[in-house]
């Protein structure tokens, strides 16, 4: 790298050559950009589209557990309707018999009746000890049916309420089991419908990271031209070349070194960059601290003249420039 | 926003030459802070001053006490933060925005690039900063003499 003056750097970059030069790196630097960010977009969608298709196969797999706990829980009621069934025919078995009871007892309490009447006609015709006993006798007798089949009677009734009891809750039963049988094989379908998204999702995943495996290689592509056409003005320019500078060894100091930056940028640097700007650097530190290019300086005379005019003039009241202080 | 117009208006660069304001236009990077955003906190280091370019700071000190108390209010074309520049001491006060404020920052190590290419410029940047000081240690002797 041979040392320049600033005169010959800002030549150097007039040149026409300089301009075609510079307008392929922005060329190459917007197709490395595109490529970076598509690959960037590619592997965000597909670890996106890996995500969503574990979180459905998951969810799959919930789902199918569920369908097997509806299974079981129309198998456990298919069970007690079962059972209801059973309990059902005991219990009409258990109603026939008191029907037939309390018929019987009804017959009795007839008899009963029957019995009393005769013994109050009897008495009333002829009253004696006799026949009062015998009314008593036939009192309490009907008394005891009636009891007996006002009993009897209500314990049928009892027996039947639970017989239609059970018939009802077995008839819900029933009910119920077709619905959850029906709800398991509707779990079951959806079950199958999120593994058959979750087999798509890894299939549309794989042919993501496939295309982003391409986008890589167009980036490295994007890399690799880039880095040609830098190196390119190592050549042609004779320079030192980084990714955002271009150097130059400055011919009049052996301290500082010109650079060209490449880049805009108004936040990462000590003073803001502008693209082909042309700064000074110290060439230890480099770019840690950027000087901008000195315009002609004032020349002695004029430095002179602002001194007196500050300090000889003015003075004792009249300030040579306002100063407005605030507080 | 404009920074050579900006600094051509401010106490500090004045009597600077359009070519000294160039320059340390190009130097000075331009800062945003938000109303109430804290821009720098009393005993901290500082190597920067800060040129106001739109809105307002408050300087606050804590008293004996610990509370924070506002001991003045600036707003464009002032600057502020020389003290810790010039004495390289911890900073003196805490300066916060009191509104949604544009600074302009010069670091330390800019002025020394400004003095290497303008001597002259320089010694009238510091000139400015010393009549700033001047006028505070005035103004805070009257009061001192008003206390007593």
């Amino acid at each position: 790298m041979k040392p320049k003056s600033l005169d010959e750097v800002l030549a150097l970059l007039r040149q026409p050559e300089m301009q075609s030069w510079w307008a392929e790196v922005l060329k190459r630097r917007a197709e490395l950009e595109a490529a970076q960010k598509q690959q960037a977009e590619l592997l965000s969608e597909a670890s996106l589209t890996e995500f969503r298709s574990e979180l459905s196969q998951k969810t799959a797999i919930d789902t199918l557990y569920r369908a097997g706990e509806l299974d079981d829980a129309a198998a456990s009621m298919l069970f007690e309707a079962t059972d209801l069934e059973n309990r059902s025919y005991r219990a009409v078995s258990d109603f026939e018999e008191q029907r037939f009871k309390v018929s019987e007892l009804w017959y009795r309490l007839g008899a009963a009746e029957k019995m009393l009447e005769e013994r109050r006609e009897g008495h009333a015709q002829s009253s004696s000890k006799k026949s009062e006993s015998e009314l008593s006798a036939a009192e309490r007798t009907h008394r005891t049916s009636r009891d007996d089949y006002e009993r009897e009677t209500e314990r049928r009734n009892r027996l039947w309420d639970e017989v239609e009891r059970i018939w009802a809750k077995s008839a819900e039963v029933n009910l119920l089991v077709a619905e959850h049988r029906l709800r398991a094989k509707r779990v079951r379908r959806e079950a199958e419908a999120l593994f058959a998204e979750a087999e798509d999702g890894k299939r549309r995943s794989a042919d993501l990271r496939a295309k982003a495996d391409a986008a890589s290689s167009r980036c490295q592509a994007a890399e690799t031209a880039l880095r040609s056409s830098l190196d390119r003005a190592r050549e042609q320019l004779g320079c030192a070349v980084g990714n955002d500078f271009l150097y130059f060894l400055r011919k009049d100091s052996s301290r500082m070194a010109l650079c060209v930056s490449l880049i805009e940028d108004h936040e990462n640097y000590n003073l803001e960059l502008s693209a082909l700007g042309v700064y000074l650097v110290d060439r230890q530190r480099g770019v840690a601290f950027l000087e901008p290019l000195a315009p002609s300086a004032a020349s002695p005379e004029q430095g002179d003249r602002r001194f007196e005019e500050y300090f000889l003039r003015g003075r004792k009241g009249a300030a040579a420039s306002p100063l407005k202080l605030e507080g | 926003m404009e920074k050579l117009a900006v600094l051509a208006e401010s106490p500090l660069f004045e009597m600077l030459s359009k070519e000294e304001l160039d320059y340390a236009s190009e130097l000075s990077r331009p800062r945003k802070f938000s109303a109430g955003q804290t821009i720098f906190e009393e005993g901290e280091l500082g190597d920067s001053l800060y040129v106001i370019v739109s809105g307002q700071v408050e300087v606050l000190r804590r008293d004996s006490s610990g509370a924070q108390r506002t001991i003045s209010v600036l707003g464009p074309p002032m600057f502020f933060g020389e003290m810790s520049l010039i004495d390289k001491e911890y900073r003196s006060a805490t300066v916060r925005a009191r509104s949604d404020t544009e600074l302009l920052q010069v670091t330390a190590e800019n002025l020394a690039a400004f003095r290497k290419q303008h001597r002259d410029g320089f010694t009238f940047l510091v000139i400015n900063i010393a009549r700033v000081l001047s006028s505070r240690l005035r103004e805070s002797n009257s009061k001192l003499l008003e206390r007593r």
